[in-house]
């Protein structure tokens, strides 16, 4: 019975992984600022996934439950990659082609950066995700009142910034 | 909401990646445990070799466990804390006191500790509470949301470190145990009195040594919050099934009903109300007259409780499983009241209070009275904002004793309490409580009490 009800969890994560991958690349690649270490993220949020699904409790979505791996990988990979970066490596790399051809961020990217974590996060669920607020809410482990508080406060902080830059 | 503006400079910012599929096989034989060998990794063949040796002595550097990545030292947390559905936990909290030795002015600590077993499968909670060793009370209950620290040892603390949300947000020592702090749920709450949002965050000690939860805490904006503080004496996750989920009804507070009165007496009917001569501190003690003996009676009770059965028990069950508002409603809809679901049946309480346990002290008070500005009529009650002293004494500890409930401090010793505000201690089989301003005035006025000879 147990048994059974793991491989339904696990036909569960794969179908939600086919079908939302790109989705998930692209909030993890929000996340990281990297294509390449944005992958690993997700591919090893999965894998965590599937091996934890056990404890998968039931309360909220399994995707939501999926999310919060995935971004929670994909911020424990941003930290790595800040220490990293402080190593003397003489590699390089174009940062355009692990951008899948996109620019640079420049000042908008600097307003979204200069936003809270947790307020970014929210962002990048609700615009790139198209996660409701039960979603986000289960994704990063809060209430979803407090999805919502973080979300108006992004809007306004934005907002604030964009007449800045504009004017 | 969503605001176009904003979608469109996040659009701007990162690409859409519509047309990847991803390497699923791969991710399920990386589940499986199993490694890859039809190609490299995917970041190896990226970077190529030489940047992948440099990543990989990187990450190794990373994960081991007392350099800073908290991926090692959680993923050893994970593995220490064990498998099983029914958590069984000894806590310590703040709520102890101290032992100190009249004679040698020895000090040792009093624990209050919560044994609690905790299913969540069935959602039961089995809590025994205890003072110095002895039971002040147990509750056998199904708590709609498990409280906040059973929720942080229990399914919440595997599940943040199963899913990577538990993050590491300090390091100290307890007890000369190097630890590190592990926030394993926070959220934003506002705070009516700055009206601006504050972080809450439940955190548990992680042993750097053996790897397990060694306390818990609750901090707003990072810092500890007063009195929430608790040592983990004891842990384990037992199977299903498994626990003590056996509660003597005895012990139990809930649906007890308490009153408690006080009348002035004469120093003869102390005698008599406590049934042998009391003891006290004379006519003045260090500038206090002794102004006022009382009479103090404490009472518990119940209303009878009836078994509820049928349809009526069948419809409390399914309200039981409601939540805040809709679970009152349907359960007031039922037209019983009071009526409480519990693992042996469903209750309702009717008729009056059966009152069945009647404790008889006497205070004695030394201070000012004057008069009470709660009341029209003059008359003369004791001031406790004025520099004061009382002694309450029995014969029938119970767990309503103020400071130490049923809890008996060995002949000799006071058992200083309540923030060095209240002394319990035993003499020649009467129980004795002193309040005072300090814990120097109750130490003080312990080792001078006497017979009341006149």
């Amino acid at each position: 019975m147990m048994e059974e009800a793991g491989a339904g969890q696990a036909a569960e994560i794969e179908r939600i992984y086919r079908a939302r991958y790109g989705t998930f690349l692209r909030v993890a690649v929000a996340v990281v600022g990297d294509e390449l270490v944005a992958e690993e993220a997700v591919n090893d949020g999965f894998v965590r996934a599937l091996r934890h699904r056990g404890g998968f409790s039931g309360r909220g979505s399994l995707e939501g439950w999926l999310w919060r791996i995935v971004v929670n990988e994909a911020r424990r990979r941003r930290a790595a990659e800040q220490r990293i970066r402080l190593m003397p490596t003489s590699v390089t790399h174009d940062a355009s082609a692990t951008m899948n051809g996109h620019r640079e961020p420049g000042a908008l990217g600097s307003l979204v950066a200069a936003l809270p974590e947790r307020q970014r996060l929210a962002l990048f669920l609700r615009y790139y995700a198209d996660l409701n607020y039960e979603a986000i809410a289960d994704a990063l482990g809060v209430k979803v009142g407090t999805i919502a508080a973080t979300l108006h406060a992004a809007h306004a902080s934005l907002r604030s910034e964009l007449v800045e830059v504009e004017r | 909401m969503t605001d176009r503006r904003i979608a469109d400079l996040l659009d701007e910012l990162t690409p859409t990646y519509d047309d990847r599929r991803g390497d699923w096989e791969r991710v399920a034989a990386s589940a499986r445990g199993r490694r890859d060998h039809r190609s490299a990794p995917w970041w190896l063949m990226r970077f190529g070799f030489a940047a992948a040796a440099i990543a990989l002595a990187a990450a190794l550097v990373l994960a081991w466990p007392f350099h800073g990545n908290q991926g090692g030292l959680l993923d050893r947390a994970l593995a220490a804390i064990g498998e099983g559905p029914v958590l069984h936990v000894v806590l310590r909290g703040e709520w102890g006191g101290t032992l100190v030795d009249l004679k040698s002015g020895k000090r040792s600590a009093v624990h209050g500790e919560n044994e609690i077993w905790y299913d969540t499968v069935r959602g039961r909670v089995h809590l025994v509470s205890r003072l110095g060793g002895v039971v002040l009370h147990e509750e056998l209950y199904e708590p709609k949301q498990p409280p906040a620290d059973l929720a942080a040892l229990g399914r919440e603390y595997k599940q943040a470190l199963e899913t990577g949300t538990a993050r590491i947000s300090g390091e100290t020592t307890i007890d000369g145990e190097p630890v590190v702090w592990v926030t394993i749920h926070s959220e934003l709450l506002p705070d009516v009195a700055d009206g601006k949002d504050h972080e809450w965050a439940q955190q548990v000690a992680v042993s750097r040594r053996t790897f397990k939860p060694v306390a818990l805490r609750e901090t707003r904006d990072g810092q500890p919050g007063p009195e929430t503080g608790q040592r983990v004496v004891q842990l384990g996750f037992l199977p299903e099934g498994a626990g003590d989920f056996t509660a003597s009804k005895d012990q139990s507070l809930e649906g007890t009903a308490f009153k408690q009165g006080r009348e002035p007496i004469t120093l003869e009917q102390a005698r008599a109300t406590l049934g042998r001569t009391p003891i006290w501190l004379g006519h003045e003690y260090r500038g206090l007259p002794f102004a006022e003996v009382d009479r103090e009676t404490r009472a518990t009770g119940r209303r009878r409780e009836a078994r509820v059965t049928g349809a009526t028990a069948d419809a409390a069950t399914k309200c039981s499983k409601l939540h805040g508002g809709k679970a009152g409603a349907c359960f007031r809809a039922l037209g019983l009241h009071p009526i409480e679901v519990r693992p042996d049946g469903v209750f309702t309480s009717e008729g009056p209070i059966v009152w069945t346990a009647e404790h008889t002290a006497v205070v004695f008070f030394y201070g000012t009275l004057g008069d009470d500005p709660r009341t029209n009529a003059k008359d003369a009650v004791p001031l406790f904002d004025h520099p004061h002293l009382t002694i309450t004494e029995t014969t029938q500890p119970s767990p309503f004793d103020r400071g130490a409930g049923s809890y008996l401090p060995p002949a000799g010793s006071v058992f200083i309490a309540a923030g060095g505000r209240s002394g319990a201690l035993q003499i020649d089989g009467v129980h004795v409580t002193i309040e005072a301003s300090n814990e120097q005035a109750i130490l003080a006025a312990a080792g001078e009490l006497k017979a009341m000879r006149d």
